[in-house]
């Protein structure tokens, strides 16, 4: 070890902001006994490799599309999760002191919501102003009756947010019980942080998080006395749009889930089903990441298209249980906090443990009156989290703007809730390579667990981009903590547990492919092999212009250009039907070329296509394995590396590669389920129907060398040519090998038998008689096979070379459609009933 | 004591095919003192896989059915025969001023209350405010007996507002209703229970029926040939319920058969439902109710 490295100190200068509790320092300057041995570890990393896995886990993040989805007005950005390298420590002396606070909010929280959905005493008898419940748009009337469904918990997820005052004392200042979401990035901070600091995570003894999330699948699992293994269990996501997306599609495949949308779901005979491309197949529980009330258009936001309708019969009936229930969300409810000490009292009979933030429901006189004479040192709540109404903050308020928010206030004094400002402790945070103290919110989770609630021992850390901002929240843009729960002093053994989680052991069925997904799966084929042939005609195009050839000289470059119109339908790009503009734009083709690749707005385009390929990605990010999620995540940030035509060569080399390695993993890495198949055969169909395009626009004039030349190198058959047939090229030796060679994986023939195969594996519904899709795909088959390539330059013109390719071509797009048909066609337009006398 | 036919029937033409649906009705009518419903029979067409009847958070009875055949029509009908008998149905006999009214629906801790406080504050189609509270002080003379400022409240409506069908949607706003003077049914009792409840008031919102033929020398009500709509005002004091009709001015009376109640119109919507194609729609609603005996009371 050098001597260089144990003098260096990542500590050194750091102070920790004055009046505040800091996790990693004493008021006096000194190293908590709990950072002691991380720090010292770090610091005999040294600088050098200190910063090189810090590179790492941003890598990691990066790699593995972890991202939150942040909105600013309409527009919406998908942000990469940022995370500090530096745990939050918690001693296990600690966590033992604060597992059963939580754990009694939890189940305060249950027995609240049982009550106030049905008996009501918290109501009757004003335990709480009824105003706090009848107020909040999260009471709804539609679900009372479904939230206790037999045998089931009510509140199977809870989450808390925790923050350290300046007396070192954690307290809750916030809830989640409406579909708590952050777990799956706690999940994903341990596996980068266990991944970058291996030895030092083993070596710390830090609680692991698999067993929370094994007993809370197991919770998931218990449906009506059925085997868990035969329960089926969904992940209810609103979409790729949504922000904690990333979550969902992460959970859904740590735990074994089916992600689904609400398009993908149908209740009938108050069940709920899954749209699947094998037919209808049952749910019974179903994980919910969509608000309460955007769960059921029939019984609550009539125009919501993100749940099913009926869903909330099919719970009323016991036939499914919804995790968390339909109408958690009145519990997210900042006049409650007042309240609560009073209502464990009356539910539980004994005192509240867990403190909290002190606060004031503006609905009581004397509390309004106290919070309008000190609003400046309050922050000031809508009684329910919304869009519209932020939180305020006392201080940071003008004159002006304090007098406009007691106006406010008094104009409806129930809606608003005022709450202490704690001193939020400071953690850590690597800058450059010295840290700093920022403000840290502390999201805990539990789940119901047998009779009562397990915590997760860990949890969600994050910490204020800037020292001074009050408010951490992720829209914010914040960075986030792992945290870890040490179980007792570090001590230098080898631990035998892996050292990263252990993945649950789930088989899945193909029977579970949501047809939506199935759609996205062949759209991601099509639009990967569109993209990859468009950038190849579009490679070989720029590198003859680059050489400095024009059309005149290049007999082969007008119908390369031409091809590039008729390929990407980006009219009416080189095919204009005035010919001066032709004349002109073949002339300098420059400027088309760069629209064809780099404009976004124009459909077609490769970064259009691009975009499109993301977006199918993003949909199927479940069924990507990680290294398909890498893969599409370095082409979505391409098109950002700007539109110069001096670097167009480049950028379509890189997507050509990307693309390459993306199809070589899903060849090489996915089992052939339905799931592969949907894909390969969109990108049979596609790669198809692009050879037709391309060579009927390349020979349809004549067949003169050159041409035929291009024509070889844009599919990539070249080189095999070259081997078979050394001097010269002609036409019928070409067309064989692009048209008749089944062996040749770049030519049509190839397409068509595979096309044949992965319609003929396609799950079907019991019918011995070929369906139509495969009858279609024989026959285009058979007719190429049929055909005698010496002919097709001669006879006449209903049986020559475009009449073949074009009768080929239909029958492809006949093909896609009826499979659409058969398998996807799940959206129907869904409207309402209700406005009417 | 009358005892009333009640016919209800609902019929919507698509102009495309719809593959399948799920509904909620409300159109059964409750049972209450002075009102007893002996039967309510809901025909649907086509037939449902799936009909299901339940009550509601707030005593309503509710209709569920799925239809899994593709149809271009849909009609909902449902039967009922009611006994009224206002006899039975008790009215507060003492009512104090209003500002004594309110001040005890402020202040007064009993359990009942807690549970009335739900008709107290906005809800979906109801608001609160300052401006709705000026206008609506204007019924409210200082010491003034409240049920009779509600009664001149009710009955001003009818005389300043007109009543027209094209001028709303079911999501036109209060305030832009008390602008333009005009409305229907639900639109009245919208507005009604947003100047009550910007008052202090607790007050519901109530659907129902009118008896389509006037008794010989009355008129014919608005309203008699649909589904109608009104409200009920909270009387502390005798803990009790008075309903108001102020698209026509008057109290309920033995002509108002009430089918269902709650916060405003959103709980309360006749016919809900999903529905998956069927391109445009057009609905006919038709309401019967006829007299079906009279006994005087012995």
């Amino acid at each position: 070890m050098n001597s260089q490295a144990l003098q260096w100190d990542l500590a050194r200068g750091y102070t920790p902001i004055n009046g505040r509790h800091d996790e990693l320092m004493t008021a006096n300057g000194e190293i908590r006994p709990l950072y002691k041995f991380l720090l010292e570890s770090i610091n005999q990393m040294g600088p050098g490799q200190f910063a090189q896995r810090r590179n790492e886990s941003a890598r990691l993040l990066q790699e593995n599309g972890v991202t939150y989805n942040i909105y600013q007005g309409d527009e919406k950005n998908e942000r990469l999760w940022r995370m500090d390298p530096l745990p939050v420590l918690i001693s296990s002396e600690e966590w033992s002191t604060i597992e059963p606070g939580l754990i009694q909010r939890a189940e305060l929280f249950e027995l609240a919501l049982n009550d106030l959905y049905s008996e009501q005493t918290l109501i009757r008898e004003k335990i709480i102003p009824p105003d706090i419940i009848f107020r909040h748009p999260g009471y709804l009337r539609a679900a009372a009756g479904t939230l206790r469904a037999r045998g089931q918990r009510t509140l199977p997820m809870y989450a808390a947010d925790l923050v350290r005052h300046s007396d070192g004392i954690l307290r809750v200042v916030g809830d989640r019980t409406q579909s708590p979401s952050g777990a799956g990035y706690a999940l994903e901070n341990r596996v980068v942080l266990s991944r970058i600091f291996p030895s030092l995570y083993r070596d710390s003894h830090v609680h692991r998080l698999a067993l929370f999330f094994r007993a809370f699948r197991t919770q998931l699992t218990q449906f009506k006395g059925k085997r868990p293994d035969e329960v089926q269990v969904g992940l209810l996501t609103p979409g790729p749009g949504n922000e904690t997306y990333f979550e969902h599609a992460y959970l859904a495949g740590y735990l074994g889930l089916t992600l689904v949308q609400g398009g993908d779901l149908t209740v009938k005979a108050n069940r709920l089903f899954m749209k699947t491309v094998e037919g209808l197949q049952p749910l019974d529980v179903l994980l919910r990441r969509v608000d309460d009330l955007f769960s059921d258009p029939l019984e609550l936001k009539s125009e919501s298209l993100l749940g099913p309708a009926g869903l909330l019969n099919a719970v009323r009936n016991g036939n499914l249980w919804v995790a968390n229930p339909v109408g958690c969300g009145v519990l997210e409810n900042s006049g409650l906090f007042a309240y609560l000490p009073k209502v464990c009292r009356h539910l539980l009979g004994e005192d509240l443990i867990f403190p909290m933030a002190q606060s004031w429901w503006c609905g009581d006189p004397s509390s309004r009156t106290y919070v309008e004479e000190n609003l400046s040192r309050l922050i000031l709540r809508p009684l329910a989290r919304s869009h519209d109404m932020p939180t305020i903050y006392g201080p940071s308020l003008s004159n002006t703007e304090l007098n406009e928010t007691i106006a406010r206030i008094r104009h409806s004094p129930e809606n608003y809730t005022a709450q202490e400002i704690l001193n939020l402790s400071t953690a850590p945070v690597c800058e450059g390579d010295h840290l700093t103290p920022r403000p840290l919110v502390l999201r805990s989770f539990l789940a119901a667990t047998g009779n009562s609630f397990s915590v997760l021992p860990g949890g969600l850390g994050r910490v204020a981009s800037h020292s001074d901002e009050f408010v951490v929240t992720n829209q914010r843009g914040a960075y986030a903590k792992d945290v870890w729960i040490l179980a007792s002093e570090p001590e230098r053994t080898v631990s035998l547990m892996p050292s990263s989680l252990e993945r649950l052991s789930i088989t899945r069925s193909s029977g579970d492919l949501p047809s939506r997904t199935a759609d996205n799966l062949f759209w991601l084929g099509r639009y990967a092999e569109r993209t990859e042939d468009l950038a190849r005609m579009l490679r070989e195009a720029t590198m003859r212009i680059s050489e400095g050839l024009t059309v005149h000289e290049d007999k082969a470059l007008r119908p390369l250009l031409q091809s590039i119109t008729r390929v990407s339908e980006t009219y009416p790009g080189f095919d204009p039907e005035d010919e001066a503009l032709a004349k002109e734009v073949l002339e300098y083709p420059e400027t088309e070329l760069n629209r064809v690749i780099y404009d976004a707005n124009v459909i077609g385009s490769i970064v259009f296509n691009l975009q499109a390929l993301v977006g199918a990605a993003r949909s199927v990010r479940d069924r990507l394995s990680g290294d398909g999620r890498r893969i599409i995540n370095s082409l979505d940030r391409l098109p950002h590396r700007g539109s110069d035509g001096d670097f167009a060569l480049d950028f379509l080399h890189e997507v050509i590669s990307s693309l390459l390695a993306f199809s070589g993993l899903n060849h090489e890495s996915m089992t052939r389920g339905p799931a592969w198949r949907f894909m390969e055969l969109g990108r049979r169909v596609e790669r198809a129907m692009n050879i037709c395009a391309s060579i009927k626009g390349f020979l349809e004039e004549n067949q003169d060398e050159a041409r035929l030349e291009a024509l070889l190198l844009i599919h990539e058959s070249h080189i095999t040519y070259r081997r078979r047939y050394r001097h010269r090229v002609e036409a019928t030796s070409v067309i064989d090998l692009l048209l008749m060679d089944e062996s040749n994986p770049r030519g049509l023939a190839s397409q068509l038998v595979r096309i044949n195969e992965h319609i003929n594996e396609l799950p079907a519904a019991s019918n011995s008689y070929r369906r139509p899709e495969e009858k279609r795909a024989l026959e285009a088959l058979t007719k190429l096979r049929l055909i005698d390539p010496d002919k097709l330059f001669q006879l006449r013109e209903e049986e020559n070379l475009s009449h073949l390719l074009d009768s080929i071509s239909d029958t492809l797009v006949e093909i896609s459609n009826l499979v659409s048909n058969r398998y996807f066609n799940y959206i129907e337009q869904q409207q309402n009933l209700d406005k009417q006398l | 004591m009358i005892e009333f036919h009640v016919t209800h029937k609902t019929v919507y033409e698509y102009s495309e095919l719809v593959s399948h649906c799920h509904n909620e009705a409300r159109i059964s009518i409750r049972s209450l003192p002075g009102q007893k419903c002996f039967t309510t029979a809901i025909y649907v067409t086509p037939r449902p896989v799936m009909f299901q009847e339940r009550v509601d958070y707030f005593g309503n009875r509710v209709a569920y059915f799925a239809i899994e055949e593709p149809h271009s029509v849909l009609e909902v009908e449902a039967i009922s025969r009611v006994e009224i008998d206002l006899n039975h149905r008790p009215y507060p006999i003492e009512s104090r001023s209003w500002e004594e009214t309110a001040n005890l629906l402020e202040h007064d801790p009993g359990e009942e209350l807690a549970l009335v406080r739900q008709f107290m504050v906005p809800s979906p189609h109801v608001e609160i405010s300052h401006e709705l509270r000026q206008y609506a002080l204007q019924f409210f003379p200082p010491g003034s007996n409240f049920l009779d400022c509600v009664n001149n409240l009710n009955r001003s409506i009818f005389e300043t507002f007109e009543y027209d069908p094209k001028f709303s949607t079911i999501s036109t706003p209060v305030h832009e209703v008390l602008h333009a003077r005009r409305g229907v049914c639900q639109d009245f009792s919208h507005l009604a229970l947003s100047l009550l409840r910007s008052l202090g008031f607790a007050g519901r919102y109530v659907s129902g029926y009118l008896e389509t033929l006037p008794p010989p020398g009355q008129p014919k009500l608005q309203g008699a040939d649909a589904s109608h709509a009104w409200f009920s005002i909270y009387e502390p004091i005798s803990n009790l319920w008075v309903d108001f009709d102020p698209t026509n001015g008057v109290r309920c009376g033995e002509t108002h058969i009430i089918a269902a109640w709650g916060r405003d119109y959103s709980d309360v919507s006749p016919i809900r439902g999903v529905l998956f194609g069927g391109g445009a729609h057009k609905i006919h609603v038709g309401v019967d109710v006829t007299r079906l005996a009279q006994t005087n009371n012995v």
